[in-house]
């Protein structure tokens, strides 16, 4: 069934749709999950939660692409509940070491800094990606959002763990520099 | 922390971004064959819990918390799994909440099975119709006889018992299954599997799955060719044979948390009349199904187990392309 088609289904209140959308996305939604979480459990709960988000989402929402829409979603329920679980010490996982690494991003404090709020930020790292090279904004992201290991991402490139580790490090410099450049203070 | 606002914006991004870094859904390089065993129409992969819905985090969400909060007792007559505790109705400590599509009928409450979108002839005399009515503000004295968060006619499934599936047909022309899965004792896999869902030499094609493959989404799906048959009837006799026993008395081995830390394979049955039965395979003869019949599982004998696994350790049943 095509994203139209499942989306159709959401908007006429049928319950097919989260049956469609299991079946078609659950999948993407749990690999998000378990990357973030590394708790069968937890990831399952967070993938169902998913669902009912989208149920409630949709409508008044059409996403374009369902996919993403989902995706993003099942990371924003995950990093909530890896937030939760890293508060009580069980955290773990991919997501302590990426936030290591964009430590190296924040921007040293300057006397022309401005706080800029989460749209802000999002639309500068929009603007920051866009000026990436395709592969390397692909190997960034694969880190960034959907959490895979370095081991994960050389796999899937067919480059070393080594090329992965020197990209994300330099794209990181540059992330830094381009925050720095537009006086952002974080 | 500011690195963390970093990852927040980040998931935010613009999507076309995010949607050119996913991952791919199969391993490059690799692709498998599906082999048929006989004339199979299209056999669909269904997930099995079908058009679930809203709610109830009371019940085991998951095989690890299925322990005595589930109200499992053993006895020499079997596992009695009790009535499914059924509300929809939010807990004040929890934000949110899940559970099947279900319908009460008979004093039974069946929930969502699977969706079976082909042709299949499943469908037997009409018995009711579903009101729906309930929801999260529903008091539990509103949980009555064909209540439930669905609504629609049902029927009997044709060639099974109407006190364990029935069935409804959806708008777009597939049927819905249900089953009931609660209120009642399993002494023998055959309880359930024959019993219930006549499995033995009523499948068509059988499945499976590896551990790595189940946990990283990748879908490597293998489909076992006729040569294997006897070993799989081997293990289905196993199956029939095996004892039912509760999932929390699993026992684990040095080193393991959870059963999660055990090998584990997917297998699934595509039977002659297009559902699916899929089960959860766990190292030492432990078989699970799935969501449903929460917190039990069959003890199977490890020789006719172990003779399967192995064969799909060794690849060798499936042919790939």
């Amino acid at each position: 069934m095509d994203d139209l088609q499942i989306i159709a289904l959401y908007w006429a209140r049928s319950e097919t749709a989260v049956a469609e959308t299991a079946r078609k996305y659950g999948p993407y939604c749990r690999s998000i999950a378990r990357r973030i979480l590394r708790s069968e459990e937890d990831s399952e709960e967070c993938v169902n939660d998913t669902y009912w988000k989208a149920w409630e989402a949709m409508p008044p929402q059409r996403p374009r692409q369902l996919r993403t829409f989902l995706g993003r979603i099942t990371r924003n329920l995950a990093l909530s509940r890896w937030e939760k679980a890293a508060a009580e010490k069980r955290g773990g996982g991919q997501v302590p070491l990426a936030l290591e690494e964009l430590a190296e991003c924040v921007p040293a404090p300057d006397s022309v800094e401005r706080a800029v709020d989460d749209m802000a930020l999002t639309q500068l790292l929009n603007e920051f990606l866009g000026g990436l090279p395709a592969e390397t904004r692909r190997i960034f992201l694969r880190r960034y959002w959907y959490f895979c290991s370095v081991k994960e991402i050389a796999a899937d490139f067919g480059i070393s763990e080594s090329k992965v580790k020197t990209t994300l490090f330099r794209t990181r410099n540059r992330l830094k520099q381009h925050l720095e450049k537009e006086g952002v203070m974080l | 922390m500011k690195s963390k606002r970093i990852l927040d914006a980040l998931g935010q991004v613009d999507e076309n971004y995010i949607e050119e870094a996913a991952p791919e859904a199969t391993p490059k390089g690799k692709k498998y064959r599906w082999v048929k065993w006989g004339a199979l129409a299209a056999c669909l992969c269904l997930v099995l819990c079908g058009a679930v819905f809203f709610v109830n985090r009371d019940a085991p969400s998951s095989v690890a918390d299925a322990n005595a909060d589930t109200g499992i007792t053993v006895s020499e007559d079997g596992v009695a799994i009790p009535p499914a505790n059924v509300t929809l109705a939010v807990p004040d400590d929890v934000e949110m909440c899940w559970a099947y599509a279900f319908f009460i009928y008979q004093g039974r409450c069946y929930k969502g099975y699977e969706t079976v979108y082909d042709d299949a002839d499943l469908i037997g005399e009409y018995l009711g119709t579903a009101a729906g009515m309930l929801d999260v503000w529903t008091p539990k004295e509103g949980y009555v006889e064909l209540a439930g968060n669905i609504s629609g006619d049902f029927y009997s499934v044709k060639g099974y018992d109407p006190g364990f599936m029935l069935c409804m047909r959806e708008s777009n022309g597939a049927i819905q299954i249900f089953i009931n899965d609660n209120d009642l004792t399993l002494k023998y896999g055959a309880d359930l599997f024959e019993d219930r869902f006549h499995l033995s030499g009523n499948f068509e094609e059988v499945r499976y799955q590896t551990r790595a493959s189940w946990y990283n989404s990748t879908d490597e799906i293998f489909t076992l060719e006729r040569e294997a048959e006897p070993v799989v009837d081997d293990f289905v006799a196993a199956l029939n044979q095996g004892e039912f026993m509760r999932t929390a008395d699993i026992p684990l081995d040095e080193g393991q948390h959870s059963i999660y830390d055990k090998e584990i394979y997917h297998v699934t049955f595509c039977k002659n009349d297009g559902m699916t039965i899929t089960l959860r395979l766990l190292e030492g003869g432990y078989v699970h199904f799935g969501t449903y019949f929460g917190g039990t599982c069959v003890k199977v004998d490890e020789k006719a187990f172990n003779t399967l696994i192995a064969l799909f350790d060794s690849g060798e049943a499936a042919k790939a392309d």
